[in-house]
């Protein structure tokens, strides 16, 4: 197993490298002058300054230094200083993480207590009225991006009803309290848990349909097992192993859902500071942000494999 | 028990499924899939309002008093914004662009998909490695980041969103078609065009890209759903289709005031709704679409 993770850890580092690459390339070559985005509007005659800046930030450097100079900047955790205000990037990305991890972890937790079960039920009783229903709402789930039902969900549960905070993660002006952020996040991390839950409902009766008709577990019932050994533990830890590949490539998919959804309730994430990012042309902002994005689906692309080794062991052996 | 059933289900369809062409098949399994036919009628019904849609009505103007921000009623069948512009008109003209780029960036994406993964497929070798490490590397950013970024580098607009959403989501068409083609490379009737001396370009028209024309159509309809959505969340966004052309995502960005949210609901309840139906419809029509052309499933249910 070790050898295993080991191998699978050395062949995400050119991909690593090639996002990197990706990344400042597309920023490096973006059109307009870089260090003009820097510069106030009052000192744009000036010379000197804009001289200043382009030694600075080694502008006048070519492509492949300046990507060197970025890339050992990241790995040192250096990504640079916002253009408004002058904070490390860093530190506002970290920050921003830690509200968009928290509003996705909840989520996708909920997601996967709520999706994964329902499938299992759905296709163990296929045909049946519960097997419709739960369909009919897993395709409303997954054709209705999240961002629209987080609309209706504020329009309705923050407006109409008033049962939770419209906007934010805690009530501003307020020393931290639990019951705030819970509170604030029960919407947000309920809509998007909504849609993570009809993916892996779907996939999940789907594997479980195909694995039920296989011959091994015709003998595991032909043994005289009881269901509840048959389906849980006989075709289950099998119909898992496709959903575990699934979950991994949804990873980017689901940051993007939650990067809008985000906006909707103004969660402070990683969203809102792309957004800001965006509007502002902070070109080493934005590169901050994808750059953590970007590590981020390899590490669940990883931790997918792992535990895909860990459910299959022929995949370890091959 | 009858003699059907003892002779088992597969056996009888399978003489009659052999004697039909194959798109034979498939189209009488997708007419036979109800919600597929549904999906179908839906999408036709939204595209023809669309294209019904009047641009000149949807633009303009009416600032008088009693005419911004009117509710539903006589004259305005779906009400007024906050320039006093026909939300009816509105809707039907910005579905005609959301629709419009939706298709467009879904024949860019398959177009690129279809390049890529055929020659990566056929060629193989280090070609193959090369492509698909790039695939991996797009695949593995979310697309709207992609969009988000390159909508802060160049500008939003709708011939930015098209091409840039086209040039982003070929990746997944581009491994689905590389599947297929490695699948085809090994199969006999390539072997015997080889030793007949077909040449690669000739081999790739005419005995290649005609197999693997099932699961492009079926990527190229789920395309359309996702395409759709994108553009709304990056209108939703303002980074999108820009007004005062409307689409459905920048009609929802009104409701980003919670003022329209609470009190308009008429300005952003249409685009919402027409934005799910068409999403599901397609759902719909892609699933049957792949019921359809599905190999495996011989057996009829």
């Amino acid at each position: 197993m070790t050898t295993f993770i080991i191998r699978r850890l050395l062949m995400s580092i050119p991909v690593f490298l090639g996002i990197t690459m990706l990344v400042f390339l597309f920023v490096a070559l973006a059109p307009g002058d870089a260090s003009s985005s820097m510069m106030r509007p009052e000192q744009m005659g000036d010379p000197t300054i804009r001289q200043a800046i382009i030694e600075k930030y080694g502008l006048d450097q070519p492509i492949p230094v300046r990507y060197v100079r970025w890339l050992s900047g990241v790995l040192q955790g250096d990504l640079g200083y916002r253009l408004v205000g002058g904070r490390p990037i860093s530190a506002e990305v970290a920050r921003a993480f830690l509200a968009s991890f928290l509003l996705m972890g909840t989520a996708l937790v909920g997601g996967v207590l709520v999706g994964v079960p329902l499938g299992v039920l759905s296709a163990v009783r296929q045909y049946s009225k519960l097997d419709f229903t739960l369909t009919g709402i897993t395709f409303l789930g997954v054709s209705m991006p999240s961002f629209l039902l987080g609309i209706g969900g504020l329009w309705l549960i923050g407006l109409q009803l008033g049962l939770v905070p419209i906007a934010g993660m805690l009530t501003p002006g307020q020393p931290f309290n639990l019951f705030d952020l819970l509170h604030h996040l029960a919407l947000p991390s309920a809509i998007l848990g909504f849609g993570f839950a009809a993916i892996f409902m779907r996939y999940t009766r789907a594997s479980m349909l195909e694995i039920m008709n296989l011959d091994y577990l015709t003998t595991a019932r032909a043994k005289g097992l009881p269901p509840r050994t048959v389906i849980g533990r006989h075709a289950f830890r099998n119909g898992m192993i496709p959903v575990i590949t699934l979950i991994g490539l949804y990873v980017p998919e689901m940051i993007g859902g939650a990067v809008v959804t985000e906006q909707v309730f103004s969660w402070p994430g990683l969203g809102q500071l792309m957004i800001d990012g965006v509007l502002a042309r902070d070109y080493f902002l934005i590169m901050g942000i994808t750059m953590v994005l970007a590590i981020f689906v390899l590490l669940a692309n990883l931790v997918t494999d792992v535990v895909y080794g860990f459910a299959d062991p022929r995949i370890r052996l091959s | 028990m009858t003699k059907r059933e003892l002779v088992g289900r597969g056996a009888k369809p399978a003489a009659s499924v052999r004697a039909e062409s194959p798109s034979r098949r498939a189209l009488r399994r997708f007419l036979r899939h109800r919600l597929a036919l549904v999906g179908l009628i839906i999408i036709v019904a939204i595209v023809a309002l669309a294209l019904l849609g009047d641009a000149d009505l949807a633009n303009k103007q009416n600032l008088k008093l009693g005419f911004i921000n009117r509710p539903p009623g006589d004259g305005f069948l779906f009400g007024t914004d906050a320039l006093g512009r026909d939300v009816l008109a509105r809707t039907l003209v910005g579905g005609r662009i959301s629709l419009l780029v939706a298709f467009v960036s879904v024949a860019i994406a398959t177009l690129i998909g279809t390049a890529v993964g055929v020659v990566a497929g056929y060629m193989g070798g280090m070609v193959d490695i090369v492509l698909m490490r790039i695939v991996d590397i797009v695949l593995s950013f979310p697309v709207i980041l992609i969009l988000l970024v390159v909508a802060a580098l160049v500008g939003p607009g709708i011939v930015t969103l098209v091409v840039m959403i086209g040039a982003v989501t070929w990746s997944r068409g581009a491994r689905i078609v590389r599947g297929q083609v490695l699948t085809l490379r090994e199969s006999t009737f390539i072997e015997a065009a080889r030793v007949v001396g077909v040449a690669d370009f000739q081999m790739i028209r005419t005995h290649i890209l005609p197999n693997i024309i099932a699961p492009l159509v079926v990527f190229a309809t789920f395309g359309v759903a996702t395409v759709v959505i994108f553009e709304a969340s990056l209108s939703y966004l303002g980074l999108g289709v820009q007004p005062p052309t409307p689409s459905w995502g920048n009609m929802l960005n009104t409701a980003r005031s919670l003022t329209v949210l609470e009190r308009y609901t008429w300005q952003w309840i249409p685009p919402a709704t027409l934005i799910v139906l068409m999403v599901m419809a397609v759902n719909f029509v892609g699933d049957g679409l792949r019921d359809a052309f599905d190999q495996r499933a011989t057996s009829e249910r």
